[in-house]
């Protein structure tokens, strides 16, 4: 029994070491937030990932790329529910995450190297395994995708290399594989398997070719036979996750790549996350993303700056060199060989594709994205291939280290003792996980949190409340992360509410909508009537008021929405229905609730999608049960809806009316950096491309503006890389004339196509063409022509760009011009009829009103065309805001430790000021600071230039949310003991404000009878709807978020057509329908049939897997 | 007396061994270095980028022992981290990516030894 037990003392260490999670947690501690993905409903989440539509993220959304998560959550849910308790789950599922990655290399190794003296060996790989900076990357969230992907590589790896060499038949190998891909599934993100495919691919290249020159080419079919079995078994196991998955992906109706910028974004994001990924840094496996340029990251600096860390870094890199040095003097085992050499190339490959778009082999893996279809998944290449590199690297360095202490060391203790002090070398090296303060990556806030008993109190009563409780946060969630958060730690982009209850939370998440944004405003700007038609509209009737937020700013806090949840309590319908702790959940008694199936009685239709039309639509909706539709070119084809409508909605569009509106469409203008200059032998492909693009576009005017002006950004740069190069000065001259010539081509033809042009675009285009006008004559005043070149011609083009510039602004271009007295907007109708004119957002009337110049005094029924109109709201100069006691005029001296200060009159946080002045600084430097409530924050301090004699400013300034009180202070720049002397002239400060102008009409329509509706809820993906009396066309609308994968169809019929689906109130499900009489409708969300069919299959395999086994061992057992 | 005559003597020896790889190191280096120095060819023909191009036909024509892209990748860490602790990290870096290719080549070199012995 001793002997036996011996034999598994490398086990028993290995499990020992598994047991660091337990010293992360102090009593009641609990990994929740961030991207950990923890619930502290974990038995419902888990229930929850059975179905492919979540009702918990605000109006619902698609959570079927979560389906992998059945297997990978399952350990923590099976701990959490055997003990009721989340924390111990959560440390059991750690200590087994940690082992089966120790454990899996162990099996790896010890299947090569199962001999006594590589001990070594396999303790460095597993440990070494276990603990490396990569996996602790992955351990603040206790990422177990990451923890499965690492752990199934090597048995992965191991399973092909054996079935290919033919050690196990390829059945055999085939069911092992799927079995093992089944149990650790890297939580079925098809992202994560681009590290397998590079480790099993070139696996099997590798081993086919070897085959193959060894045995001759029928090693191919062999190798093709085991490559189809593996991956059918691979699919029919994994098929619950993967059907769903290509359903998703052949049904999915928008590019996933426009939202991440198209390829120019993957590109850009790729060169962030790789940016450190140096050869030198991944030698010493080293180079993770959130390690550098990190004051918060808790550990990276000391391991970044310490010089013995430094140099205990390259002992990595040296034992593979030192390795390699001898390789040819260890005793290496022939058919060990074999393996040594597929490690080496994994390692190889492993550094290219880690390294993603890192120099120097960067430009390979930018190729694989432009060109390899779907390539592009892959862009964070360090976090998706980093496994390939940590799995053959560390096995050579156990590999070398190993094999150099068999060669060096011929004292059987002093093995032992070097054996034993490189495992611990590791774990002093990888110190940092055993402290768990690399849980705290951003103090205060953190993923190891004790969370507050309200909390908990609070989840228990919601998870009471009937499923269809739709519940809104307040305070809104921190618009510039998106993130929930709060002062005992917590932050996430899954909001709290969302990881404790099923129930339908609502808040401003990043794909927010407008009508969340709209209930936000009319609870802060005190409207309980909009408030009031909007959540029911929206079907919300609970709000969750979190007394402990805390933004990512850190000093946001719940005492900034103080005036919003006065007015929420001030509401009449909106009543306190349960306290605890610092959160409280308020109910919205209300008559007018809609339920989550409805046919709405009467429609506005809007060709606007911001917030005014919400406003007017609360305004003129009639009847109890309303709905809205925005204009898209679906609804507008749709027949039979325009039968429905009411009223129709025109938003104004507002030209430049915003102070610094130019200025912004000017700055975003990038003058791009040219590879080939016109003087390149390899300039003609430039040439032909543009040529190319110039004949495609021949007929289409707008396309043909945009490729003038952004290739007229390009002869720009041209231009300055010409000027500001040392050679070839002779031919520069007169390159720079020619790329001159052809500039100007290209904005002449730019203003000639904006001519063809319809009205409503013309006007925008010209804007466009302003911009990039004015930021090319800026970067060429900016040129360093240091040899003198074509300064005449230059001239030329700069007072060329003016007069354009000048001409653009002198009344060719319906703009704002004068933000004090008069604001400028188009619009576009449709259709002729009588419009009424509203004007929002603004407590100042105009005292005139223009439409195509001329004056209207009465803002109802004024008859317009179908064509686009010129509007202008004409107003009274402003008096300016600004308050001072001391001098803002003329010239004004500082000393080092004096400022000059002025107030805004009648300040209001919630308005916005516009600032503006001359100024010209005489000696020293200067600052504007802006300090709110005594305060200067670092984005309100305006560093001032004083490049010319005299310079024009204007800054709008939006307070932060809180400020009571403000200042404006000039004050010197310089350190030490220097002032500042500097005059000033026409400082004004008027309050910032552009109207909504809003034109809207209605339509007598005849009023409809609905039909009775009674619907019953299935199961998240599934409702029986009850349609009775249906004796006219009617629309039935669904709250939840409009997505095509929902399908209504009257019961063992064909679903009603897509065309007749819209979506409608900004966010929800809305079906025309004829059908008359009594009938049910079944509403159904479509991918959750795939799942049914995947999860069929896969069950079937098993099933088949485990028939198979007792048939084989029946027979055994026969025999 | 002796000793620095045996010395002459050695380095007289060996440059003449040498003097054809001295010659070729010369000239392949010197051609790197003017290319680098003009137009487009100088986006590419960084230092690091010079001598993994050098190494690589040092490689293909000379066929030195595979020890030596090996001694000189330890030679080269050695020196990345010298100046990875003097916080010269881009100096580091180009040392980085020179030894990733004396790895490769010399990986390479034992590859095809390994497959020539196995065929021989």
């Amino acid at each position: 029994m001793i002997n036996k037990l011996k034999n598994y003392w490398e086990i028993f260490i290995i499990f020992l070491l598994s047991l660091t999670p337990l010293t992360w947690f102090k009593d009641g501690q609990i990994i929740l937030g961030h991207d950990s993905g923890f619930r502290l409903n974990y038995l419902d989440h888990l229930h929850n990932l059975f179905y492919s539509w979540s009702s918990a993220n605000n109006f619902g959304a698609d959570w079927t790329i979560l389906k992998g998560f059945l297997i990978t959550q399952a350990p923590e849910t099976f701990f959490s529910w055997l003990f009721n308790s989340l924390a111990i789950g959560e440390k059991i599922s750690f200590v087994l995450w940690f082992f089966i990655i120790g454990v899996s290399m162990y099996i790896f190794v010890k299947n090569f190297f199962p001999q006594k003296k590589f001990w070594i060996f396999r303790l460095f790989s597993s440990t070494f395994y276990m603990y490396n900076f990569f996996l602790l990357q992955g351990w603040f969230i206790a990422e177990r995708a990451k923890f499965s992907l690492f752990a199934v590589i090597p048995l992965g790896t191991l399973l092909i290399y054996k079935t290919l060499t033919k050690e196990y038949p390829i059945l055999k190998g085939a069911i092992l594989f799927s079995l093992i891909s089944f149990l650790l599934n890297a939580g079925g993100n098809p992202t994560f398997y681009g590290a397998l495919i590079l480790v099993y691919g070139i696996t099997f290249i590798y081993l086919t070719i070897i085959n193959t020159l060894r045995n001759g080419y029928w090693e191919i079919v062999y190798s093709l036979k085991l490559g189809i079995a593996f991956t059918a078994a691979f699919l029919a196991v994994n098929a619950y996750w993967i059907l769903p998955q290509i359903y998703l992906l052949l049904n999915s109706y928008g590019s996933n790549l426009v939202t991440v910028g198209g390829i120019g974004g993957v590109i850009g994001w790729e060169s962030v996350v790789t940016k450190n990924a140096s050869f030198i840094n991944l030698l010493r496996l080293q180079g993770m993303p959130d390690w550098y340029n990190n004051n918060l990251h808790p550990y990276s600096f000391i391991f970044i700056k310490n010089p013995f860390l430094i140099i205990s870094s390259f002992i990595f890199p040296l034992i593979l060199l030192f390795g390699l040095f001898y390789h040819q003097h260890l005793s290496i085992e022939k058919k060990t060989i074999k393996l040594i050499i597929l490690l080496i190339f994994l390692l190889l490959f492993g550094f290219i594709f880690t390294a993603g778009s890192h120099p120097p082999l960067g430009f390979l893996y930018i190729l694989f994205i432009k060109y390899i279809p779907g390539f592009a998944v892959f862009r964070s290449a360090f976090y998706k291939f980093g496994e390939v590199l940590w799995f053959s690297y560390i096995i050579l360095l156990g590999f070398y280290l190993n094999l150099l202490l068999l060669k060096f060391v011929k004292s059987k203790r002093l093995y032992i003792f070097l054996g034993a002090f490189s495992i611990f070398f590791l774990l002093i090296y990888h110190s940092p996980f055993f402290n768990g303060k690399f849980f705290v990556w951003n103090a205060p806030f953190t993923t190891k949190v004790t969370v507050p008993y309200y909390v908990n109190d609070m989840a228990n009563y919601i998870n009471k409340l009937p499923t269809d409780t739709r519940i809104l946060l307040l305070p809104e969630i921190d618009s510039q992360f998106h993130a929930d958060s709060y002062n005992w730690g917590f932050m996430s982009l899954d909001l709290l509410p969302r990881l404790f209850t099923n129930r339908s939370i609502i808040s401003n998440t990043s794909k927010d909508r407008d009508i969340i944004s709209a209930i936000y405003r009319a609870i802060n700007q005190d409207s309980e009537r909009d408030f009031l038609q909007l959540v029911n509209l929206a079907g919300i009737n609970k709000i969750l008021w979190r007394g402990d937020i805390l933004y990512s700013d850190k000093k946001t806090n719940e005492k900034s929405f103080s005036q919003g949840k006065n007015n929420l309590e001030n509401f009449k319908e909106v009543l306190v229905e349960k306290k605890s702790g610092a959160w409280k959940l308020y109910s919205i008694a209300s008559a007018g609730h809609i339920p989550s199936f409805y046919a709405p009685e009467n429609f506005a239709y809007s060709y606007s999608q911001t917030l005014s039309s919400w406003e007017i639509f609360n305004n003129k909706s009639i009847g109890v049960k309303p709905a809205i539709v925005f204009a898209d070119p679906a609804t507008d084809k749709l027949q039979g809806l325009s039968s429905f409508y009411y009223i129709n909605i025109v938003e104004a569009d507002c030209v430049l009316c915003k102070p610094n509106e130019l200025r912004d469409l000017k700055d975003k203008v990038k003058i791009p950096y040219v590879s080939l200059l016109p003087d390149s032998p390899f300039y003609f492909l430039i040439s032909s491309k543009e040529n190319n693009v110039r004949n495609l576009y021949k007929n289409l005017p707008s396309q043909r503006v945009d490729f003038d002006i952004s290739t007229a950004s390009k002869r720009i740069a041209e231009i300055i890389q010409i000027a500001g190069r040392d050679f070839n000065k002779d031919t520069s001259e007169e390159l720079i004339i020619k790329t001159i010539g052809n500039y100007k081509l290209l904005i002449n033809d730019a203003v000639q196509q904006s001519n063809l042009l319809q009205k409503d675009i013309k006007n925008s285009t010209l804007v466009k063409i302003l911009s990039y006008l004015d930021a090319h004559q800026t970067f060429l005043a900016s040129i360093d022509n240091k040899h003198g070149l074509a300064e005449k011609e230059l001239e030329e083009l700069s007072i060329f760009m003016q007069e354009y510039i000048s001409g653009l602004l002198d009344g060719k271009i319906w703009m704002t011009t004068s933000y004090r007295d008069k604001i400028v907007y188009t619009v576009n109708l449709k259709s002729a009829g009588s419009y009424d004119l509203t004007i929002k957002d603004s407590d100042v009337t105009p005292t005139k009103i223009q439409i195509d110049g001329k004056y209207v005094s009465d803002l109802s029924n004024i008859y317009l065309t179908a064509r686009s109109h010129k509007l202008a709201l004409i107003y009274p100069v402003s008096d300016s805001l600004l308050t001072t006691s001391g001098k803002l005029n003329g010239v004004i001296d500082l000393n080092f430790n004096e400022n000059a200060e002025f107030g805004i009159k009648n300040f209001q946080e919630n308005n916005e000021y516009l600032i503006s002045f001359d100024y010209k600084v005489n000696d020293g430097r200067l600052k504007l600071a802006i300090a709110e409530n005594g305060r200067i924050g670092k984005d309100r301090l305006i560093k001032m230039d004083n490049s010319n004699p005299w310079n024009k400013f204007s800054y709008v300034y939006k307070p932060t949310k809180g400020t009571t009180s403000v200042l404006l202070k000039f004050f010197p720049a310089s350190y030490g003991i220097s002032g500042t002397s500097f005059e000033l002239r026409n400082i004004t400060v008027i309050k910032s404000f552009t109207p909504l102008v809003v034109l809207s009409r209605t339509v007598s329509v005849t009023n409809r009878n609905t039909p009775d509706i009674h619907f019953q809820k299935i199961n998240p993906t599934k409702y029986v709807v009850r349609i009775a009396h249906a004796s006219y066309p009617y629309i039935l609308s669904f709250q939840e978020a409009y997505n095509r994968g929902w399908k209504a169809y009257i019961a063992d019929s064909n679903s009603f057509p897509e065309e007749d689906h819209f979506e409608i109130n900004g966010y929800a499900n809305a079906w025309l329908i004829k059908q008359k009489g009594d009938y049910n409708i079944i509403v159904e969300y479509y991918p959750q049939r795939s799942f049914y069919i995947g999860i069929a299959i896969s069950t079937a395999t098993l099933f088949s897997y485990m028939v198979f086994y007792l048939f084989k061992k029946y027979e055994k057992n026969r025999k | 007396m002796k000793k620095i005559a045996s010395s002459i003597s050695f380095a007289k020896h060996n440059f003449i061994k040498y003097q054809a790889f001295t010659l070729f190191s010369i000239l392949i280096l010197g051609a790197l270095f003017l290319l680098s120095h003009l137009p487009y060819f100088s986006i590419f023909l960084s230092v690091d980028n010079i001598i993994n191009i050098y190494w690589i036909i040092v490689v293909l024509i000379f066929w030195p022992p595979v020890k030596f892209s090996f001694v000189l990748g330890i030679i080269f860490s050695l020196l990345a981290c010298f100046f990875l602790i003097l916080s010269q990290d881009a100096i580091a870096e180009r040392s980085g990516n020179i030894i990733y290719f004396l790895i490769v080549t010399g990986f390479l070199q034992t590859l095809i030894n390994h497959l020539r012995k196995e065929s021989s």
